[in-house]
């Protein structure tokens, strides 16, 4: 029974990711594309976990995250989700995956498989990064206060009215005239 | 103001609708992608979303991830249009002006400081004054 357990758990997944060429090349450009949009600062797909209970899920501020890890900020990195290193890491496996040729792809999804299935790692991460999401939604981080109230839409709304406010206040002069 | 209601709440049902097909989707990641893949699915939706649609012959969820794809953009769009609609309404506006008005009364952090610093100089001259 706890054999069986240990074997789905340790079910090597990244491996698995690493070795569909397709698959990587078409998170790699999502993960381009969402970055972009992050940069030119808009959430091409907000988190819906945030958006309904207002809490951070356990993969809020990853990428901000990787943003400050790329502007080489590492303590902002580490405000935001202190699992970015290990993600970036997983990203550069599979842009190296995506580009490399067959034999190299093979080779790095076989050794990371390997790995995988000895020491359970990948999956003993990401049960790691949801005990960190949940102590994170308690407030037993410092980083708790990650989703605020949205301010997007109050922001567009007072700038629509500023941007009115003085043709509409020229009109009333006009009209005054 | 009511087509801005009705609208929201079409996208609020649909998007329900959404996550339910997607909480489906999770279902077969975990099955067919192992523990760590479906852990990585729950938080990262996109990443769920791309491997649905590359998977989608080979396990078989066409129909599943046609109607989530139909799901999000009808979402998205009914989102969109009970936006427009609800702030077009002019007592909204009104309303949103008011606001914005006593929310810019609200001094920031930065001025709160500003204003203790000053008060405290102010009670400090005024100390130095009376001796």
């Amino acid at each position: 029974m706890v054999s069986r357990l240990w074997r789905t758990l340790t079910r090597p997944w990244l491996g698995a990711l690493l070795s569909d060429v397709r698959l990587c090349r078409v998170i790699l450009i999502a993960c381009a594309v969402l970055g972009a949009g992050h940069m030119l600062g808009y959430a091409l797909w907000p988190c819906v976990f945030a958006q309904i209970t207002g809490l951070p899920c356990p993969g809020c501020g990853m990428t901000r995250a990787v943003a400050a890890l790329l502007r080489g900020d590492w303590s902002a990195a580490m405000h935001f989700h202190p699992f970015a290193p290990v993600f970036s890491i997983f990203g550069v496996l599979l842009a190296v995956s995506a580009m490399a040729g067959l034999r190299v792809r093979k080779a790095l999804a076989a050794r990371v498989s390997l790995i995988e299935e000895k020491s359970g790692a990948t999956t003993l991460l990401m049960i790691a990064v949801i005990i960190f999401g949940l102590l994170r939604m308690g407030g037993l981080c410092s980083n708790s206060a990650l989703v605020k109230e949205p301010p997007l839409i109050r922001t567009w709304i007072q700038e629509r009215m500023e941007r009115r406010s003085p043709a509409t206040t020229q009109l009333n002069s006009t009209h005054s005239l | 103001m009511i087509l801005g209601s009705i609208l929201f709440g079409i996208a609020f049902l649909v998007g329900l609708f959404g996550v339910v097909l997607h909480i489906m989707l999770l279902v077969k990641l975990f099955k067919h992608g192992g523990a760590g893949l479906g852990i990585l699915g729950i938080f990262c939706g996109p990443f769920t979303f791309i491997w649905g649609w590359m998977k989608s012959n080979q396990f078989g969820m066409k129909k599943l991830m046609t109607w989530l794809t139909i799901a999000i953009i009808v979402s998205a769009i009914a989102y969109a249009a009970g936006a427009a609609a609800f702030f077009s309404d002019p007592d909204v506006r009104k309303n949103i002006k008011v606001n914005g008005q006593q929310l810019d009364q609200i001094p920031s952090e930065a001025d709160t400081k500003k204003l203790i610093e000053e008060a405290q100089k102010e009670l400090e001259k005024a100390t130095k004054e009376e001796k």
